[in-house]
């Protein structure tokens, strides 16, 4: 096997693992990883990882799981145990040392009385082992034994089954220069004994270097590809191969990285919510040149069109308001006071986040934190914890929408404008802090649409805390709703109001 | 032209530490990993996407490597609205007509002896006035670099500025280095260009275009190599202030800023500070309030600046030191949260 060939095994066990490790590798970024490895080597782990990296993980969630699949396959580690291992006594002993043959005998008699044990007598043949322990083995299974450099000729028999139990004899060897059964070696080469163990990449390496197919199946001449079963196998391998090192190195997926994952995680039931919601939602229209469409008249594609009538405007090309892609913000209050629905305003800003074209999600309690990589890191319950566990955001603090709306139109404005609809879900209460209903009006002047869920039936927002009903006015459209069903129903109002 | 251009080979730099001293030699510093994946984009011929906050040296990196390459840059700067007749190729109608209007006295001489008309229009409708030809091909950057002979740099700068739609016209010039014009046919690079596109992060791109990339994501630079790049580009500030102003750009880029200094802001503040300097020394507050409005360009940012600066611990702000300080119930949420949502899927992870 050429070199070559060991480096498309390589490549593809990186792959492995960084699936593994939750980082989407595709096929073709696996070529690139193949063509990295050919152009660097691996002799500078540091520049390796930075070109791995910049071929892999192109994401900023994918950076750890990146880091980890490299960590298990090229990391230190690893890296040291295989010199210490190469630095150890020498492995290389002369093919003379180990038995080359295996006699499978016909006709040997059977077993003379019932413990006598015929395999322990034989073998013990060619041992020096003391004279009280031939004869008799009251271990049965425990018949293990093994060849010294000494013995050059193993001898079983294959009709030596006459125990009680069937008998097997498995010939374990390292590594046997012969891949023809019944040989162990075939040429007088020096054979390297050691373990086959998977965090030895060097050995592997070797391996691959020294297997060669073709002698796979008696000898057939010259030099072959692999037949599709060969290949099988070879996958086989590298797969045993990726999945020992994957639970060596404690590699798992993020809790959530692929699609089933993340809905599986996801309650169901806010997730169709969700989808119901911005199924119905459309984008901000947008002017688009159309001809013959509806809208104002685009001049200067018109006058460009025609020039090919020779100036006479035959097609007329309007700019037609259609519909962009959904854009979202979600300003989620997660305060004590909504604690009991801050898992529900949370799993549906993640839905949401999951769905929409491009959302972002901010959870405030005093002022509003931008958690959307944190959601879209992690799932489930973790997602929910990780977003509150947050640095920035303060838990403690006393719910104060005046402040956060300041800050949403000072700090974040960049995440306003006039095509991005903002859905707001909380309760309204500022504890008697001071509402700034003006900021919200003037939040609402600079965005699309504006929408409000809060938890909380109207009978309640009278009370003195709460100035639902000022925020009321100012928005397009404010749903009750504290569960996913309540949201469900109230849906094609939410979607309507937000597009 | 310089040391650069004896080094380069036309095929590209023999590795990284090549490519880094030439990116030196332009004045542009590059940290070991950059040049890395930089020297990759070149050898394996891929697109390098570069995504980091504005001001960190992206567009900065493809012209110094063309500088150092020996190539043309060739710029397509992005923004929203931006359609395929400026990134592409227009056809240039004007001169279309003006040819077939020279044209007319040899096309009349050639029909003047057919007396039919349909005749007379079948026989033009056959001929070939070479109308869409390259030659009459306005051409716009991405077909500009594909039809360049001589080998180039495509910059496609900010290109998170457009819509998904350009992202889709870009994949086809990216992965197949080619542009199907239907009139004429597809052009294929006639020289492999090394093409760049920066991003500042304010929209996530499509997987399929990142896909097609190589990607590097730049940061702003350890004080270390900050320091180096305003020696490098402010050769007249002495170092001292160097290090004054760089250490406080670090502090400012741990607030909570709508916007952190970029390098080049640095740059500038430095030369600010040597001229102030220069004009007699002042009382340092001053100073630093003009730094400050050197270096801070939103007044919000301006305001938590100084509130910071003044007050050296920052007390009640949250800062990413805080959980660790805080103790309460409420600093592990997580329990309440999970609590409610026992059993209600999740529940998979060990």
């Amino acid at each position: 096997m050429r070199s070559a060939d060991a480096l498309d095994v390589v490549a593809a066990v990186f792959g492995r693992l960084l699936r593994i490790a939750g980082v989407s590798a595709s096929p073709a970024e696996l070529i690139e990883v193949r063509r990295v490895l050919g152009l660097l080597g691996a002799r500078d782990r540091v520049a390796l990882r930075a070109a791995l990296r910049a071929t892999c993980a192109k994401y900023a969630r994918e950076q750890r799981g990146f880091d980890r699949a490299f960590d298990a396959l090229f990391g230190e580690q690893v890296l040291d145990r295989a010199t210490a291992d190469a630095s150890g006594p020498s492995r290389a002993h002369s093919q003379a040392g180990l038995p080359d043959e295996l006699e499978v005998s016909e006709d040997q008699e059977i077993g003379r009385y019932a413990e006598y044990n015929e395999r322990a007598a034989e073998v013990g043949e060619h041992f020096d082992t003391p004279d009280a322990d031939k004869g008799f083995n009251p271990h049965k299974d425990d018949d293990d034994f093994s060849v010294s450099g000494a013995d050059n000729q193993l001898s079983v028999s294959a009709e030596a089954d006459e125990g009680r139990r069937g008998i097997k004899y498995t010939v374990e060897v390292d590594r046997a220069s012969s891949t023809t059964v019944g040989e162990l070696s075939d040429t007088v080469v020096p054979i390297v004994a050691g373990m086959l163990s998977f965090d030895d990449p060097d050995s592997i390496l070797a391996w691959l270097d020294a297997y060669d197919p073709s002698k796979a199946y008696g000898g057939e001449a010259g030099p072959q590809h692999l037949t599709a079963a060969q290949l099988a196998r070879l996958t086989e391998a590298v797969e045993d191969f990726v999945n020992a090192l994957a639970s060596r190195a404690g590699l798992c997926a993020e809790p959530d990285f692929g699609d089933t994952d993340a809905e599986k995680s996801l309650s169901p039931d806010v997730d169709l919510a969700c989808h119901e919601v911005l199924r119905r939602m459309r984008g901000a229209p947008r002017p688009r040149p159309r001809e013959m469409g509806r809208g104002r008249l685009d001049m200067r594609r018109t006058t460009r069109s025609s020039l090919r009538t020779d100036g006479v405007p035959f097609r007329l090309v309007m700019r037609t308001p259609l519909p962009d892609r959904v854009r979202l913000l979600v300003l989620a209050d997660v305060s004590l006071s909504v604690r009991p629905v801050t898992a529900f305003t949370l799993r549906l800003a993640q839905a949401m986040h999951r769905r929409a074209e491009r959302c972002r999600v901010m959870a405030f309690v005093d002022r509003p934190v931008d958690v959307t990589e944190a959601l879209l890191c992690t799932g489930g319950d973790d997602a929910l914890a990780a977003v509150l566990a947050d640095a920035h955001l303060d838990l403690e603090a006393s719910s104060d929408y005046g402040r956060m709306l300041d800050e949403v139109m000072t700090a974040h404005a960049d995440a306003l404008d006039s095509r991005t609809a903002v859905l707001i879900v909380g309760d309204g209460r500022s504890n008697g802090l001071p509402p700034r209903v003006d900021q919200l009006r003037a939040l609402r002047r600079r965005v699309h649409r504006l929408a409000w869920i809060t938890p909380e039936p109207d009978r309640y927002w009278r009370q003195a805390t709460c100035a639902m009903p000022h925020y009321a006015e100012v928005c397009d459209e404010v749903i009750v709703a504290r569960d996913a069903a309540q949201l469900a129903q109230h849906a094609a109002v939410l979607a309507r109001a937000l597009s | 032209m310089t040391a650069a251009q004896v080094l380069f080979n036309r095929n590209g730099f023999d590795g990284s530490a090549d490519l880094a001293a030439a990116l030196r030699e332009q004045d542009y510093i590059a940290d070991d990993d950059l040049a890395t994946v930089v020297h990759l984009a070149t050898a394996l011929d891929r697109p390098l996407l570069l995504e980091g906050p504005a001001g960190v040296g992206k567009t900065e990196l493809a012209k110094s490597l063309a500088a150092a390459g020996g190539r043309r840059l060739v710029r397509l700067q992005c923004y929203e609205g931006l359609d395929d007749n400026r990134v592409l190729y227009e056809w240039d109608y004007a001169k279309q007509l003006l040819h077939v209007q020279m044209l007319r006295d040899r096309i009349t001489a050639a029909t003047a002896d057919i007396d039919d008309l349909d005749e007379a229009s079948r026989y033009l409708a056959g001929r070939d006035f070479g109308l869409y030809s390259e030659a009459f091909l306005s051409v716009r950057p991405l077909l500009d670099a594909v039809l360049s002979d001589e080998p180039v740099v495509l910059l496609i700068d900010e290109v998170d500025r457009t819509e998904e739609a350009m992202e889709a016209l870009l994949l086809e010039v990216l992965a197949e280095r080619q542009v199907t014009i239907p009139e004429i046919g597809t052009f294929v690079a006639r020289s492999v260009p090394w093409v760049i596109l920066t991003s500042n992060d304010t929209r996530e791109l499509s997987s399929a275009l990142k896909r097609r990339c190589l990607h590097y994501h730049l940061d702003y630079p350890t004080p270390e190599r900050e320091r180096d790049i305003v020696a490098v580009r402010a050769p007249a500030v002495e170092d001292e202030v160097v290090a004054d102003v760089v250490d406080l750009a670090r502090t400012l880029r741990e607030f909570p800023l709508r916007k952190s200094p970029s390098i080049s802001e640095v740059v500038d503040a430095a030369r600010a500070a040597t001229i102030l300097r220069r004009d007699g020394a002042r009382d340092a507050a001053a100073t630093r309030a003009i730094l400050l409005s050197t270096l801070l360009k939103f007044s919000s940012d301006r305001d938590v600046a100084l509130e910071r600066l003044a007050d050296p611990v920052p007390a009640p702000a949250p800062g990413p030191s805080q959980p660790s300080e805080r103790v309460t119930v409420a600093s592990h949420p997580a329990n309440t949260t999970t609590a409610a949502f026992r059993g209600r899927g999740g529940g998979g992870r060990r």
